[in-house]
């Protein structure tokens, strides 16, 4: 027991074992075993039963050479017995043969044994077994009438008398029966050994035949494992039966709960392929060949196409086609709202398809023939009530239910697609107009502040006094300052913002040009980041800079001295916010020591620091160890919005 | 003291017990010895009582051993009828003033004591050969094996110039002779020779008979059945009557004085026809017609 349960057949060779493997290792040892008991039971039985028949046969002969003996033992003659001898010894078997007189003196004996001697029996026939033979021993009778009525007639026994007259002894040779056994246990044997194989052949197939449909099953449902869903016949109404119906309704209930989710992964695909087409294209005509292209990638119609309604003109335009027609190569460009399936549908509302194509207005119906054209569906592109185009599908084949579900799925993100798109190019158009104002407002304001400049320039003319004329300038170069911001403006791609590094040296080389200095005379260094900065900052940035520079170059370097003016303006990161750093430094003679810019009469410095600490919050510091340097630092304030 | 109803009683069974155990005497002219268990007997014994005019017993040897010399003076017994070996050895021992006649023995006694005569079953070989001579004219020779004793009588009682006579002292010398006989015999006479004829001679005379295609001739019904070609037998209840006639004369007469040993007065004729063409022997019309049985 112990054994049996330490015998494991779950794995064999480190593989695992079939059920089929396991019920064939159970029936084939099974056999075999009943193979071996059944055969050795069979010849052991069959050893038996020829060993009784030779014994049997050896006592027929011994009975016989009794009879054949009687003459000889009566006459005691060795002529007669040896004629006895040589008719018995014809019979294979016998080893040797003995007469005995009835004295048991050997009379005669013939054989290739010597027998040995041995006890003759009185009355009944005995067996001695040797090796190699069996010893048979019986004696000889001669029968004679009791009666002398026994000579004439057939009496019973009681009228016969048995006298004994000797004894024959016969030795039956094993060897025949030693032969027979050898054959018995070979054929047994062969007999077992194709029994076992043919046994084991049936049982093969039976279980093969049992396990059939299982294997059908494993391999179905191996089968579903890779995504195909077979259906097994149901060959009985057992529990395999059951067992396959069962299967079939799992497998079609799979496909189809797969095919549901793959309908539904498809129209989301389709319908994110179109959201996408939708949400990413540049402009409208993009957008709706993307859509077009992702129905026919989809759907694969023979012609799909979009149609944008007109409302001015009534009418629907052509805007993108894909299949058997193009625009470029479509016969219609336009079409009148009310005329063919498109205008129909687009006056109606309401969608129409159809795969009976005789359903057709008369020129679709024409087009559709001459292009073997099977079903057809149009629905209107409507957004709030409002038309917005038509979308058209002619197909080759008769279209599905889930193609319409797919198509109804995805019209009303196309219609609200065009309709975004729409508005788009409204508000951009919009747009476009209101900067196309702004620049000439800016434009004018700043020729308007030049003819400003030019009046001021025009009355300075007429004075004499040199500190009035100065004035004059100074005030000239303060609106020429503002109206540089503004010509920056209008001529910035951006409306809002400008370059300010292209306006600092702009406006630097204006005031060079203005006082008239030589740049050999005071060299210009500008060491300017690319900075944008809005109107409302860029106005008083640009009167500080310009009231800076206008002071360097008025006292900085007097008496036509040679001196260096150089200008810093970057954009800093203090405390996690963006801050402006304007630096305008001179090496020229600098500012008295005890002049106090905030307190000075100058109206430039005065400005400076009223623009930098009340307009721009910002905060003003004067360096004049070497020369004099203003450094400004200030963020962009927060304007609020002018509407 | 015993009563009067009780002597009665006793008295009773006293006669009752007497009636049982003492029988009454068997009154008989003739004691018949035989073992009538046996069927030949009893048949010979009906053909007996069917012929003789006198009261008889019959009684077994074997029950009658030691006391028949007793029971015959007894009875009054005037005649012993002795039916076999057995009966015919006990009725040697009985006074030759009782006469005796016996039956069922083979040939006729060789006896000195007057008183006995009786009726053997042995054809006589004559009555063979007349047979032959009438029926089957192309058997010339017949011979015939017996023990020298018999051979002997043969020479008297059948002298005949186509028997060919042989002497054999044991079967193996019969089945010696009879093969020696060869071509020299048309046929072979089987006398009922106790001494010889065993199973297994039977077998060594018929193997001869029909290697050599001699037929057989003799001795009864039985070896017919077996291949005789044909026998003249006696019939068991005629021998009955031939011997209750024998004895029926002997009683008239007191003594057995001139009546001589006798074989049977009939005979059945038994005719195995196989073997007879087997041998290509010719069997007449009339000798099927007389025939007590054909085997086919």
């Amino acid at each position: 027991m112990k054994i049996m349960k330490n015998i494991n057949i779950s794995t064999l060779f480190g593989h695992p074992v079939t059920f089929k493997q396991k019920i064939l290792f159970v029936a084939v040892t099974g056999l075999i075993m009943a193979s071996i008991v059944y055969t050795f039971e069979a010849v052991r039985t069959e050893r038996s039963i020829i060993r009784e028949e030779i014994i049997k046969k050896a006592e027929v002969v011994t009975e016989l050479a009794s009879h054949i003996g009687e003459l000889p033992l009566i006459s005691e003659n060795e002529e007669h017995a040896k004629k006895a001898i040589s008719s018995l010894m014809k019979i294979p078997e016998i080893s040797f043969i003995s007469f005995y007189d009835k004295n048991q003196n050997l009379l005669t004996t013939e054989g290739d044994i010597n027998p040995p001697k041995r006890t003759h029996p009185e009355q009944d026939m005995t067996i001695i077994e040797h090796n190699d033979y069996f010893d048979l021993c019986t004696p000889v009778f001669t029968v004679r009438a009791q009666e002398d009525i026994a000579i004439f007639q057939e009496t019973d026994s009681n009228m016969e008398v048995r006298d004994h007259v000797g004894w024959v002894r016969i030795g039956f040779s094993k060897t025949f029966m030693k032969e027979a056994e050898s054959s018995i246990v070979m054929r047994g044997l062969i007999i077992a050994l194709i029994f076992t194989i043919i046994s084991i052949t049936l049982i093969y197939k039976l279980f093969d035949v049992a396990t059939k449909p299982l294997t059908s099953l494993t391999t179905a449902v191996k089968s579903i494992r890779r995504g195909k869903y077979p259906e097994i016949p149901v060959s009985s109404e057992d529990e395999i039966g059951t067992l396959t119906t069962e299967f079939n309704r799992m497998s079609r209930s799979i496909k189809d709960r797969e095919d549901m989710l793959i309908t539904q992964l498809h129209l989301s695909a389709f319908a994110a392929d179109i959201g996408k087409a939708l949400t990413e294209s540049d402009n409208l005509d993009a957008m709706l060949d993307e859509c077009i292209s992702t129905i026919v990638k989809y759907r694969d119609p023979a012609l799909a196409r979009i149609w944008i309604y007109n409302n001015e003109e009534h009418l629907l335009e052509l805007k993108a086609s894909s299949g058997i027609f193009t625009i470029e190569n479509s016969p219609f460009k336009t079409i009148p709202v009310g005329s063919y399936e498109a205008g129909t549908i687009a006056e109606k509302h309401t969608s129409h398809y159809t795969n009976n194509i005789e359903e057709l207005y008369p020129d679709d119906l024409e087009l559709a023939k001459l292009n073997g054209i099977e079903a057809y569906a149009g629905y209107p592109l409507i957004v709030e009530k409002q038309l917005v185009g038509v979308l058209e599908i002619y197909a080759l084949q008769p279209i599905a239910g889930d193609i319409l579900s797919t198509l109804e799925y995805v019209v009303n993100e196309i219609g609200l697609g065009i309709q975004h798109k729409l508005t788009a190019l409204q508000i951009a158009s919009s747009l476009r107009e209101k900067e196309v104002l702004l620049r000439e407002v800016h434009h004018r304001v700043k020729n308007n502040m030049q003819v400003i400049s030019s009046l001021l320039n025009l009355q300075s003319d007429k004075l004499r006094d040199k500190q009035y004329i100065a004035m004059f300038n100074e005030s000239r170069n303060r609106i020429l300052a503002m109206a540089l911001v503004h010509e920056k403006l209008y001529r910035s791609e951006d409306i809002a913002n400008i370059d300010f590094s292209d306006y600092i040296a702009s406006l630097a080389n204006g005031l060079f040009s203005f006082y008239d200095i030589s740049p050999l005379r005071i060299q210009l260094k500008l060491d300017i980041e690319s900075i944008n900065l809005v109107l409302d900052t860029s106005i008083p940035c640009g009167l500080i800079i310009n009231e800076l520079i206008s002071n360097a170059l008025k006292h900085a370097f007097p008496d036509d001295s040679k001196g260096e003016l150089s200008i810093s303006f970057r954009k800093l990161n203090v405390l996690g916010k963006d801050t402006y750093n304007l630096i305008v430094k001179d090496n020229g003679v600098g500012v008295p020591a005890d002049l106090d810019f905030r307190k000075t009469r100058s109206l430039g410095l005065q400005l400076v620091t009223t623009l930098v600490e009340h307009q721009l919050q910002g905060s003003l510091k004067l360096e004049r160890t070497s020369g004099t340097e203003f450094n400004i630092l200030f963020r962009e304030p927060e304007y609020k919005k002018r509407m | 003291m015993v009563g009067s109803k009780h002597k009665y009683l006793l008295m009773m069974i006293v006669i009752t017990t007497i009636a049982l155990f003492v029988r009454p005497v068997e009154s008989a002219d003739v004691i018949i010895l035989g073992d009538t268990k046996l069927k030949p007997v009893a048949d010979v014994v009906n053909g007996i009582k069917e012929t003789l005019p006198y009261d008889t017993i019959v009684k077994r040897p074997s029950n009658v051993k030691g006391k028949l010399k007793r029971l015959i003076e007894k009875n009054g017994i005037r005649a012993v009828i002795a039916l076999g070996k057995d009966a015919v050895i006990m009725s040697h021992a009985l006074p030759e003033s009782i006469p005796v006649v016996y039956g069922l023995v083979i040939k006729p006694l060789k006896t000195d004591r007057p008183n006995i005569t009786g009726v053997y079953m042995q054809t006589p070989v004559s009555e063979y050969i007349s047979f032959i001579d009438k029926y089957f004219p192309k058997i010339k020779t017949v011979g015939i094996v017996c023990e020298h004793e018999t051979q002997k009588d043969i020479k008297i009682t059948a002298k005949s110039p186509k028997v060919k006579l042989c002497g054999a002292n044991n079967p193996y010398e019969f089945i010696e002779e009879v093969n020696s006989l060869g071509d020299d015999v048309d046929a072979l006479i089987l006398l009922p020779e106790r001494k010889l004829i065993t199973s297994k001679v039977l077998e060594q005379v018929y193997l001869y008979s029909f290697r050599e295609k001699r037929p057989v001739i003799g001795i009864s019904e039985k070896y017919v059945k077996t291949g005789s070609l044909f026998s003249l037998g006696f019939q068991t209840y005629e021998m009955g009557k031939q011997i209750g006639s024998m004895t029926n004369r002997v009683v008239s007469q007191g003594s057995t004085s001139g009546i001589p040993h006798s074989p049977p007065d009939n005979y059945s004729l038994y005719i195995n026809k196989k073997t007879a063409d087997s041998m290509n022997i010719h069997l007449p019309e009339e000798l099927l017609s007389r025939a007590t049985k054909v085997y086919p």
